[in-house]
Formats: C-alpha cells, sequence, structure tokens
C-alpha cells in the first residue's frame, strides 16, 4: 500500500528473498508431511520429485515433448493477438462491426474450449491443429473481450480533442483508440497467455501430444516420480511465458507507471 | 486544411486580421434517450463577431455545455444551424480548437507530442515550435513530461498550448477552470486574456462562475436551466486590459449584482 | 440571412436527416450475425470444408437436442442428458463451493495482512501458474475416487482467481474509508464487516466469475480424460461412437451451462453490489 512496499515489489531486497524462503520451506514441510505420512498414497515427497525433475531435464523425450509444446503455445497465442487485437479494436470502436460480428462469438464464448476438441479432431486434419485450436480459442476471446473493453473505456472526450484539432477517422484510431486500449490489451494478453496454458495442457493430454501426452503417459506408466517432476516443469514454462507478455507490456506502457 | 491563415509564424502581426465570426441559428437540441423528451438547448440565436471574448453564465444543466458542443460540431443541433465565417459548419474541425471541462492531454503522450499532435496530423510539424508555446504560456522544461506528473494547472496551460500550436481561430472552452483553486484560477484567467490580447482570436468560454464571466468577457450570456434558452446578453464595458485588481471596482460591483440579480430571478421563476 | 444561406441552411438539415436513414436498427444487425454464423455452420456442413462434411447441420442437430431433452439416452444403453448433466453440475458447484470458501478468507487476509502477505502468499505463487488440468493424474493418484479427484481439479482451477481478486480487491481499498470508521470508535471487526468485506465484493465477484469460467474448463477436460459420465465424458465418448449430433448437442449443452453459470453470477454480484450502480 505505501510507497516503501512497491519499491521493494520491484527490487527484492535480501530480507523480502528471505522471507519467500520461509513460505517455500512451509509448502516443503507440508508436502513432505503429507507424503511421508503416506495420507495421499502414491504422491512422491520433494526430495523424489525435485530428483525425478533433473534427471527429467536430461531426458531427451522431454526436450522433444516441451518444443512441441512450445511450439503449440507460440503459434495459437501468436494467430490469437494478431486476430483478436484488431477485431477487438474494431468491435469497440465502430457500432456497426460490433452488431454484425459479436453476437455471433458470443454464442461461441461460453463453450469451454477444450469442448470442442472431439469436434476439431473430426474437422480438422490434424491432432496437431486440433490442439492449437482449442490452444487458439483459450486465448482469443480474453484478448478479443479485453481490447474491446479498452477501446469501451476510453474517454469520449480524448477522440473530440482529436478531432477539433483536425484530425482524420485515422489520427483518431492512431492517436487515441490504439494506444488508449493498449493497457487493456495487455491485461488480455496476459489472461490470455495463461488460458493457452490451461486448454493446452488439457488438449495434450485428450489429443497424446506434447508435454501434456508426457504427464499422462507418466501416469499411465505408474511413474508417479514423473508426474509431479512435469508438472513442476509445465508451471514453471507458464509462468516464464506470462513473464514474457509481462516485460513486454511493462515496456510498452511506461506511461500508465507513473499513476502508481 | 490547406488554408495559409492557418499557419501564423508570428502571432502579433497576423492580430488584425483573422476570421473567426459564430453566428448560432434558431438551434435546439433535444435528447431522447428511452423516448423520454429532453430540451437541452431551445431555440438559441447569437452572433459573436470574430475577435469577440463572450461567456456563457448559467447553472449546471441548463445546457451550455450542449451549446458548445453543437458549435464545436461535436453533435449535430436537431434544429437550426451553426455558422461559422458564414458557411454551415460540418462535423469538428481544426479552425475551432476545444478546451475542456477536465483535462483531455493524451496521457499516453508526453507533453510536448500533445502540444505538437494538432500540426502533426495537418503535417506542419515544426522543430521547436512546442518549446516556444510551452514557454508563453510558463510551462518550459516540461516537454518530456508525461500529463499526469503535472499539476492540473499546469495541464490545463498545457492543453491551451496545445490549442495554440493548432492556431485557430476560435477557442471554445468549456468550463476549462473549474477544477482548479482559486488562486490558480486566477492565474489562469489572467494568463488566457493576455494570449487573447495578443492573438485577438474569438472566444466561447463557458463558466458557472460570475465573476469569472465579467472579468473575462466583451459580453455575458446568461441563460436560463431547463430548457436551456437565452436569458440576458449583458455587455460588459469595462476597459482592456484587465487585471484582477478591478474586480473590486464598483462598476464591477454593480454588474455583478446584475448578473446575480438575473439569475436569482431565474432561480425563484424556476422553483414556482 | 440570404437566400442562398436560407437553401444552405436547408439541404443540410435534409443530409442530416439522410444520413441517419440507412443504418437498419441494431436488433436487426444482431439477428443477420447470429444468422450468418448459422448459415456458415450449414453451408459447411453441405459444402464439406475440411471434415465438415461428417458434422451434422444445424436442423439435426436441434432435432438430437430436442431427443436429448425429451430424455433418450445419449448412447445407446446409456444415461440420459439429465443424468450426466446432474453429474457435471454436482462436480463443477462443489469445486467452485470449495474453492469460494476457501479463497475468499485466504484472500481477504492476504490482502489486509503483512504477515499472511509476506508469508503465505509466495507458497501459493509458487502452485499457481501450473494449468489445472495438470493436476488430474496427481489427483488421480493422491485420491480414491473419481469424483473427488474432478472436484480438486475444478477446485484447484477455481481457488486461484478467486485468491488473487479479493486479495486485490482489499489491497485497493482507500486508506480514507479504513480511517473513517477507525475515527468512529469502530473495532478491528466493525473494519472487517463494513469497510473490508463490503468494499472487496466487487472484485471477489470478478475473481468467482473467472473461477467458474476456469472451472468449466477443469471439469470437461478431467471427465474427458477420467470420467465414466458426465457431459464432457458423454461429449468425448460420441465422437468416439461417431455419433457426431451428441458431440455437437454436447458442446451446445456445455456452452449453454456456462453461460447460465456466469449469468448467475454476475446476477448475484450486481445484487450485493446495488451500491455501485447508483453512483
Amino acid at each position: 500500500m505505501s510507497t516503501a512496499t512497491a519499491i521493494e515489489r520491484r527490487l527484492p531486497s535480501l530480507f523480502e528473498v528471505s522471507r519467500r524462503l520461509v513460505s517455500l520451506a512451509g509448502l516443503v514441510l507440508v508436502w513432505t508431511a503429507i507424503s511421508s505420512v503416506g495420507l495421499i498414497g502414491g504422491l512422491p515427497g520433494p526430495v523424489a520429485a525435485l530428483t525425478a525433475l533433473v534427471a527429467l531435464l536430461g531426458n531427451p523425450i522431454i526436450h522433444e515433448s516441451v518444443s512441441i509444446s512450445l511450439l503449440h503455445i507460440l503459434g495459437s497465442f501468436v494467430i490469437a493477438a494478431v486476430i483478436g487485437v484488431p477485431l477487438g479494436l474494431l468491435i469497440g470502436w465502430k457500432t456497426v462491426v460490433h452488431d454484425l460480428v459479436f453476437p455471433s462469438l458470443e454464442i461461441l464464448r461460453p463453450v469451454p474450449p477444450i469442448a470442442w476438441i472431439p469436434l476439431t479432431i473430426l474437422v480438422l486434419p490434424s491432432m496437431r491443429s486440433s490442439i492449437m485450436f482449442i490452444t487458439f480459442l483459450g486465448a482469443f476471446f480474453p484478448i478479443l473481450l479485453n481490447t474491446i473493453q479498452g477501446v469501451h473505456d476510453i474517454e469520449p472526450d480524448y477522440v473530440r480533442a482529436i478531432e477539433s484539432l483536425g484530425g482524420t477517422s485515422t489520427d483518431v484510431f492512431r492517436n487515441v483508440i490504439y494506444p488508449g486500449a493498449l493497457p487493456s490489451i495487455h491485461t488480455g494478453l496476459v489472461i490470455g497467455m495463461g488460458l493457452a496454458w490451461v486448454n493446452l495442457v488439457a488438449a495434450e493430454m485428450v489429443a497424446d501430444e506434447g508435454i501434456g501426452r508426457f504427464v499422462w503417459v507418466s501416469y499411465t506408466s505408474g511413474n508417479f516420480e514423473n508426474i509431479v517432476a512435469s508438472v513442476i516443469l509445465i508451471g514453471a514454462l507458464g509462468y516464464a511465458s506470462s513473464e514474457v507478455i509481462r516485460f513486454v507490456g511493462r515496456w510498452q506502457l511506461s506511461w500508465t507507471q507513473l499513476d502508481d | 486544411m490547406t488554408d495559409n491563415t492557418q499557419i501564423a509564424p508570428n502571432e502579433t502581426d497576423a492580430a488584425t486580421e483573422r476570421d473567426g465570426s459564430i453566428h448560432v441559428e434558431s438551434v435546439s437540441k433535444v435528447y431522447d434517450p428511452d423516448g423520454e423528451h429532453v430540451v437541452a438547448v431551445d431555440d438559441v440565436t447569437l452572433h459573436i463577431d470574430a475577435g469577440e471574448f463572450v461567456t456563457v453564465l448559467g447553472p449546471s444543466g441548463c445546457g451550455k455545455s450542449t451549446l458548445l458542443e453543437c458549435i464545436a460540431g461535436f453533435t449535430d443541433p436537431t434544429s437550426g444551424n451553426v455558422y461559422v465565417d458564414g458557411e454551415i459548419i460540418d462535423g469538428p474541425s481544426a479552425e475551432r480548437g476545444v478546451v475542456f471541462q477536465s483535462n483531455r492531454l493524451l496521457p499516453w503522450m508526453t507533453i510536448e507530442e500533445n502540444v505538437d499532435i494538432g500540426p502533426k496530423m495537418r503535417g506542419a510539424v515544426e522543430d521547436g515550435r512546442a518549446s516556444q508555446l510551452l514557454e508563453r504560456m510558463g510551462l518550459e522544461g516540461t516537454e518530456n513530461a508525461y500529463p499526469s506528473e503535472l499539476s492540473g494547472g499546469m495541464q490545463q496551460r498545457a492543453e491551451i498550448a496545445r490549442l495554440l500550436a493548432n492556431d485557430p481561430d476560435i477557442m471554445l472552452m468549456d468550463e476549462p477552470f473549474s477544477a482548479l483553486d482559486a488562486l490558480t484560477k486566477e492565474m489562469l484567467q489572467e494568463m488566457l486574456l493576455e494570449v487573447w490580447d495578443d492573438d485577438n482570436r474569438t472566444v466561447l468560454f463557458i463558466t458557472h462562475d460570475v465573476e469569472e464571466a465579467l472579468f473575462l468577457a466583451d459580453r455575458v450570456l446568461v441563460m436560463t436551466a431547463g430548457p436551456g434558452r437565452v436569458k440576458e446578453i449583458v455587455d460588459v464595458d469595462l476597459e482592456r486590459p484587465r487585471d484582477l485588481s478591478m474586480t473590486t471596482t464598483e462598476e464591477f460591483t454593480a454588474l455583478k449584482d446584475r448578473v446575480l440579480h438575473l439569475i436569482h430571478e431565474e432561480a425563484r421563476e424556476a422553483m414556482e | 440571412m440570404s437566400a442562398v444561406t436560407r437553401v444552405e441552411a436547408y439541404l443540410a438539415s435534409v443530409q442530416r436527416q439522410v444520413g441517419a436513414i440507412p443504418r437498419p436498427p441494431r436488433y436487426v444487425l444482431k439477428a443477420v450475425s447470429i444468422a450468418g454464423f448459422l448459415a456458415v455452420w450449414w453451408l459447411f456442413v453441405r459444402v464439406g470444408v475440411l471434415g465438415f462434411a461428417l458434422i451434422t447441420t444445424p436442423p439435426e442437430a436441434a432435432g438430437a437436442l430436442m431427443g436429448y431433452l425429451l430424455g433418450e439416452p445419449m448412447t445407446n444403453g446409456g444415461y440420459s442428458l439429465y443424468y450426466h448433466s446432474y453429474h457435471t453440475i454436482y462436480r463443477v458447484g462443489l469445486g467452485v463451493g470449495l474453492a469460494v470458501a476457501t479463497a475468499v478468507p485466504t484472500g481477504l487476509l492476504i490482502g489486509w495482512s503483512d504477515w499472511w502477505e509476506r508469508y503465505v502468499a509466495p507458497a501459493f505463487e509458487l502452485l499457481r501458474p501450473i494449468p489445472p488440468v495438470a493436476w488430474v493424474p496427481i489427483a488421480l493418484v493422491a485420491f480414491s475416487t473419481n469424483l473427488l479427484s474432478i472436484v480438486w481439479v475444478v477446485f484447484v482451477s477455481a481457488f486461484f482467481p478467486v485468491l488473487l481478486n479479493t486479495a486485490d480487491g482489499v489491497r485497493s481499498i482507500e486508506t480514507e474509508y479504513v480511517r473513517a470508521v477507525q475515527s468512529l470508535g469502530g473495532s478491528q471487526w466493525d473494519l472487517f464487516r463494513h469497510v473490508i468485506i463490503p468494499a472487496s465484493v466487487p472484485s471477489i465477484a470478478t475473481g468467482i466469475m473467472l473461477g467458474v469460467g476456469i472451472g468449466w474448463i477443469a471439469v470437461v477436460a478431467a471427465e474427458m480424460i477420467s470420467g465414466n459420465f458426465g457431459v464432457g465424458y458423454i461429449t468425448y465418448q460420441a465422437y468416439r461412437l461417431m455419433q457426431t449430433e451428441t458431440v455437437v448437442v454436447g458442446i451446445i449443452v456445455l456452452g449453454s451451462y456456462g453461460a447460465l453459470s456466469s449469468y448467475a453470477v454476475s446476477r448475484v454480484g450486481s445484487r450485493l453490489t446495488a451500491w455501485k450502480d447508483r453512483e
């Protein structure tokens, strides 16, 4: 709440790091307790899981699975952003486009993306295109909706200001609509990346590819250490990809941080 | 817009020969949300000469902002027309600059980018022009700041600089100082009068502050509330240049009493 | 005014009126949008774009939906739509319910107390990036029953959005409100009851909205992977049996449940935050 904590958040001090370690230690302790008491049968402890994780990092199978999954994520996310952002800007800006396009998208939106997978397996040419389509859907709607919201939240007087300075429709778009919606687009991209991973893992488990397949195979072959290790790996990858988006956003949106 | 008079390198020379007369011909504006008939402006006719300073005074909700929106071209009147220099206006234009009530500098641009945006959009941006205008408004050194880093008064001065960069014949100002503290407000009033004296632009200035209206204007248009009509136009024959010391003169207080009387009379009628 | 300007004035007003005519009312455009969607679907199936030839047309899907609504079994000798729906809704309801019951108090504490923020929040931050569906195999190992493991996955997916939004809601409360209650002699409990909780209701509602959405994804995925009934399960099962009209019905039903649940959450949310809309 105060400025001191805001600065601390950006530049974690040694003290701050040690606090996090305390928290992490607590988590490990709870985990150890659960696994050693045998409260939950078959759950490996932290040491076993970490050993498995280290072994996994040198495993060529996991390298291949991870690269397939990253390719799925990257491809789907880029397509979702390239379609979602311009479409969202248009829908938000022009009522005619909104009324013609948005209602049919609204019919599709409440369907959990993974529910499409039986249909896409039938319709699309390959498993890979099905997985990518599901992942795309996961990212597409948050990006689209946040972009539209971003345009709607723009103060109408900004548009008037540009018009009264002699600006054309293109000027309004370039100087108001796009930069004004940018913070919200960024929020959409961060949420979209999170949901892309949620749906990717689901689709890969169902359609048997990439790291999702690896987790599932570990389960069916009874290798419980590998389940936990690969889940940790997926978490780390998901976290890293969200951080990339956040980093790009901070760099693009320097003007918004002045309000802090 | 390739009108050469729009780019005046030296304001003092251009002062004598500017366009910018406004003629409002029986303008009405009716809003119809959910079938509710709301008359915001009712049959207003008004003529403002080029170079004149007119303030519009009225209680909140009297349609004075709607009137300004019609003149700015942000909204079409339901009936009637607005003429500028004898031509019917068609939407907003660079010849009619607007200063908004709460600051409308674009928050994602630096102060310099904000001031340059008008000329930039018309492909006529000059190096150093923004700094020159910012200096004129007492804002030297703020070029690279973002609007949110400036105080309210500074933001409003930067917005005036942005308008001046476009060199419009007409300045439309919608309660530009109403959100400022009293001291800043007085300072900006004097600054605005200096700018107006130098450049001889037509100014239409909306306010609900009687003293502000009289101090600035050649004529004060007093509006009635719901529906917005012209109650009376008061000539302000006070000598220029003006400074704030004159607000205590007998002449000024007499005018102020007269306008206040008009407003109170109006309020009484509205209550009956 | 001269005759010329009067004519000009007339023309301008005519032009304004004409300019307003060509756009049809908004509901017409919206109807066109939906009709267009159905037409494209139908056309794709008829023409056989990609593998669309395998899919049912809108009228066929509507027919199948009607049949299932009347209680026909969804697969040969299998259960009805109502039976599958009951299981899916029960799992989502229980998972999201547990998530709200635990994440809201935890989020309030993390947002309010520095101690919780410093020592508890980082542990949650470590677990948060794990995509919920990745919990399915862990849950299957950890819990003996199918129901519990699916509920756990739904719980995990709804927990984090609710937690984060609740904590953010508390953090963004204006200090003045807190001071106002303190200076009126309010206790810590009064503060919680009259400021913290009501002021964070809007962001709690946002969190639940997000949580329910991800909860639906989780339940469908978990049912497809490991279920033996439920709408997600039957949709995938129908694909294996090549009953494409059942697949389409499954998607329509899941979409409707998704829409209904977010509508319900937003209705409750706006009821609880009625003070906000009146501003």
